[in-house]
């Protein structure tokens, strides 16, 4: 056998698959170990989706049988709904109808009564659920005249359409005999119509049109609403499909009515279908046969009376326009607390507002919308909110007051009729504080909204004081701040003072170090000549005129020494008048600058010789003659002439003097090392020197009182220089006295 | 105990002693002489264990280095039959982790259920981050050829483990327990994702 027989074998083998078993393995008929190989890697294959079906198959009868229990579970809780419900709504109805209660019970009563029937509806679809489900539901033929069973159950939503201002027509022949359950139909017809109200915008069209085609009868409600989801249209007949947002749906309901309402119709053979109009909304058509099988029974019934039940008393209730009843009055006592209660309910949200009228002022919204509006309009100090709510749910409402600053301090609470955990957690995290879950007591209801506004107030408290200390604190600050720019500033100056005054102090030592060393020169050399004096003096050596001649010697050294040492305590003592104010010029008339000038030049002859600074005076025009003090303008020219000679020593120093009309000028050049920029701007201030103390000597004073003298003239005295090229001090007299 | 064990024992008889020499082991075994072993069909354990016993005796008296002869021409074999196997597995501990499934691919061919499920419930794994433990529970007792197969994985992939056999039928509990603990892998799925990514860019 060749490899392609091989191959082609296995395939045959294979075939057996076609059944969906797979209980078999294949095997190589040719003894070729890569068809081994292949048939072992299939065999592997094969066993695995063995194992996978026989998996699937026992977790679907598992399943089958949990959906056994409960709908077993589901017809026996129903079965025991039922007796409480029965005993609930027969005494509520024979009090509503006794004519013995004041408004407020049977209003209370009349609350009691449609929730009552509410419920037994539910628990009704739940239970026809449960039986179609376990198959245990039949028709029970009657021959009626189905034309009659629709119109009667057509003018059950009259009242309604009215209410809702409802386009509503129904359209019927007069008389339609059918095999059928009257009840079953009453029922289907009763939920596509209660749908279509549901559903269907106010103001909107609904039609209910009954027709015979062939031996069928062609039932169709159409209404003007939203319409069904293209991808919804054969799931809204499962059970529990309802084609509304879970948290927002606008209607209530368990979702079960077209799945019973598809059930029943299929018990009788015939078929519903959802299609979208023209013009849009939703169409429902039932095509129901008009005879029944031949093997069943059916009854005459033509007489019986299709009109208002308990199933549709409930429905017709669910589809009343929400009667919105008057909220409490807000008491002007703001001390009490404002709740907001949204919960679309109207007989809840009024029995909310009622348990807690008494302790606070509260207020009602009927949707998500209506309670986020509110929350941002009233501010109220809680929000006690349901989740599933038509237009914005519970969540969505809790999350936008959340995501808004202004709203944080709002305290929420969240009613729930689900035990859904997982969105518990999640709305807690969202920030709301508390939950209540449906039915709740009036009590818990209270205690869990008193934790929380008690919460709230001390919160409330504590932000009012700390607001209030806070801004007593901004305005602490703010002076502070004030305060602190004063005392920086203040700051500031001190500090500047300070430098100002250690730099005066560091002067001042400076100066009495100056001082000392200058007093102390002339009087060491003084202290020698008095003792070479005394050793002539008591010599009996030496010949008279050789004394006296070295006596003389010894005596001009001394004056000089002297003259040196007056002229220090001349200068102390001029500085000490200026600063006393008591500073003052004696001007004397016809002063000749001229002979001043070079009295003094020729008196420092000695010095700028010695220092080889020769002096080139330069008088320019007719002297000069003004109203000076002679004594002080030699004092000038002496201070301008000696500094020139010690800054500009071994280099010539050049002494103009010219005039005009109204006044003199002396200028003193020099060509030494010049003085900074930033030194000109202090040399003539006290203890202040050009050049370092140890190079040249002198108290810092010379310039501080040439200045003074100068002003005290209404002079002025400038200077030029220029680091490295000399410097020249120029003086400007006025040639009157000015006091 | 499926065809390819024999087949590759034969094999290795053949390769080390010549084709005379598998006769031999054939006759001491009582397997007939013209007995193709195919690698998906299922033969006797008891088979197995006087063919074993024969190729010792041929191929050298420790059987301990006659099981690390034979790991070594399974792990050459599967190298070349089943080699997606080792592509699939990036280092030793991958195709460890994967021995349970390949050793159910050669069960997969028996046809009984039963004697299918016996094959299959032989080996159990744990992991753990830093190795496997491996329960191995056969009439064969093969749990020497586990480890000789997972030493030539390790040497094949240069990986640095060891191995650590806690319980073993051969001295009286009911299961072998082998750990095999790794030190070192030198390769990993992630790297190679990384290499693979890297090349494609």
């Amino acid at each position: 056998m060749t490899l392609r027989a091989g191959i082609n074998d296995i395939a045959s083998q294979l075939g057996v698959s076609v059944d969906g078993q797979f209980d078999f393995t294949v095997r190589a008929s040719v003894a070729d170990e890569t068809l081994d190989k292949l048939a072992m890697l299939i065999n592997f294959v094969i066993e695995a989706a063995r194992r996978a079906l026989s998996e699937l198959k026992d977790r679907n009868a598992r399943l089958a049988e949990l959906d056994h229990m409960k709908s077993v579970f589901l017809a026996n809780i129903t079965h025991e709904l039922r007796t409480p419900l029965a005993l609930i709504l027969g005494p509520t109805e024979k009090w509503l109808s006794s004519g013995d209660l004041t408004e407020e019970q049977h209003r209370d009563l009349d609350v009691v009564m449609r929730n009552a029937r509410s419920l037994l509806k539910t628990v009704n679809d739940l239970l026809d659920v449960s039986k179609l489900e376990a198959g245990k539901l039949s028709p029970e033929y009657s021959r009626v005249d189905l034309s009659k069973v629709v119109r009667l159950t057509c003018s059950l939503f009259e009242g309604i359409a009215r209410e809702r201002n409802v386009d509503y027509t129904v359209r019927v022949p007069d008389a339609l005999v059918a095999e059928i359950d009257p009840e079953m139909i009453q029922r289907v017809l009763l939920n596509l119509l209660s749908n279509a109200f549901k559903f269907g915008a106010l103001g909107g069209k609904i039609a209910c049109v009954l027709e015979t085609v062939g031996n069928n009868a062609l039932l169709q409600v159409q209404d003007k609403g939203p319409g069904i989801p293209i991808e919804m249209r054969e799931r809204i007949f499962e059970p529990f499909i309802q084609v509304e947002s879970e948290v927002t749906r606008r209607h209530g309901g368990t979702g079960l009515g077209l799945a019973i309402v598809k059930e029943f119709v299929e018990l009788h053979r015939g078929s519903i279908q959802e299609t979208t109009p023209v013009g849009g909304g939703a169409l429902f058509t039932v095509t129901l046969p008009l005879k029944a099988r031949t093997d069943v029974a059916v009854r005459s019934a033509l007489s019986q009376d299709f009109g208002q039940t308990g199933l549709s008393s409930a429905l017709l209730e669910e589809l009343k326009v929400p009667k919105r009843r008057a909220q409490a009055a807000r008491a002007a006592n703001m001390e009490r607390g404002t709740i907001l209660v949204v919960e679309d309910n109207p007989d809840m949200n009024q029995f909310i507002v009622e348990t807690l009228c008494d302790e606070y002022d509260v207020i009602s919204a009927f949707d998500g919308e209506e309670g986020l509006e509110k929350t941002l309009e009233q501010k109220p100090d809680l929000v006690l909110s349901d989740i599933m709510m038509p237009k914005v749910g519970g969540e969505e409402m809790v999350l936008a007051i959340r995501r808004r600053p202004e709203l944080s301090g709002i305290g929420i609470i969240l009613l729930t009729a689900k035990a859904d955990e997982e969105v518990r957690v999640r709305l807690l995290r969202a920030g709301a504080q508390d939950f209540v879950t449906k039915p709740f007591l009036r009590e818990e209801v209270k205690a869990r909204v008193r934790n929380i506004m008690s919460g709230k107030r001390t919160r409330d408290l504590l932000k009012r004081e700390l607001q209030s200390s806070q801004e007593d604190l901004e305005e602490l600050a703010q002076e502070v701040s004030l305060r602190r720019h004063d005392l920086e500033k203040s700051v500031e100056e001190a500090r500047a003072a300070r430098d100002e005054v250690q730099r005066l102090l560091q002067l001042r030592d400076e100066f009495i170090s100056i001082a000392g060393h200058e007093l102390k020169t002339p009087l060491t050399p003084l202290c020698l000549q008095r003792h070479m004096i005394q050793k002539i003096m008591q010599s009996t050596d030496l010949p008279t005129d050789v004394k006296e001649q070295k006596l003389e010697g010894y005596l001009e050294m001394s004056k000089r020494q002297i003259d040196t040492l007056t002229k220090l305590v001349e200068a102390l003592l001029d500085v000490s008048q200026i600063r006393l104010g008591r500073f003052c010029v004696k001007p004397e008339t016809n002063v000749d600058l001229f002979n001043l000038v070079r009295e003094v030049v020729e008196r420092y002859r000695p010095q700028w010789e010695m220092a080889h600074s020769p002096v080139n005076i330069e008088l320019l025009g007719e002297s000069p003659k003004g109203q000076w003090d002679s004594l002080r303008m030699e004092q000038v020219i002496s201070n301008l002439l000696t500094n020139a000679i010690k800054y500009g020593r071994g280099k010539p120093i050049e002494l103009t003097v010219s005039s005009d009309r109204s006044g003199a000028r002396i200028s003193v050049r020099d060509f030494g090392s010049g003085i900074s920029a930033a030194d000109q701007a202090r040399i003539f201030n006290r203890f202040e020197r050009a050049g370092s103390m140890s190079s040249f000597g002198g108290l810092g004073l010379g310039l501080y009182i040439t200045r003074q003298i100068v002003a005290a003239h209404a002079g002025t005295i400038g200077i030029e220089s220029e680091v490295g090229k000399g410097a020249t001090f120029t003086i400007d007299l006025p040639l009157q006295h000015v006091s | 105990m499926i065809g390819l064990i024999q087949k590759i024992l034969l094999d290795l008889v053949e390769e080390q002693a010549g084709p005379e020499a598998v006769k031999d082991v054939k006759r001491a075994a009582g397997v007939p002489l013209d007995r193709i072993f195919r690698i998906g069909e299922v033969y006797s354990d008891a088979e197995w264990q006087n063919l074993f016993s024969a190729a010792c005796r041929v191929l050298g008296p420790d059987e301990d280095r006659v099981m690390e002869l034979y790991a070594d021409a399974f792990g050459r074999d599967a190298l070349v039959r089943f080699s997606k196997w080792f592509e699939m597995s990036a280092n030793s501990r991958e195709f460890l982790e994967r021995q349970i499934t390949i050793h159910n691919v050669f069960a997969s061919g028996v046809v009984d259920p039963n004697s299918r499920k016996a094959v299959v419930d032989k080996f159990q794994i744990e992991t753990f981050d830093d190795k496997i433990v491996t329960h191995y529970r056969s009439p064969n007792k093969l749990c020497s050829l586990y480890k000789a197969l997972a030493r030539w994985m390790f040497t094949h992939y240069e990986d640095d483990a060891v191995i650590d056999e806690t319980k073993c039928m051969h001295r009286g509990d009911e299961e072998c327990e082998i750990h095999v603990i790794w030190k070192n892998l030198r390769r990993s799925s992630e790297t190679d994702r990384a290499a693979t990514s890297r090349a494609e860019r």
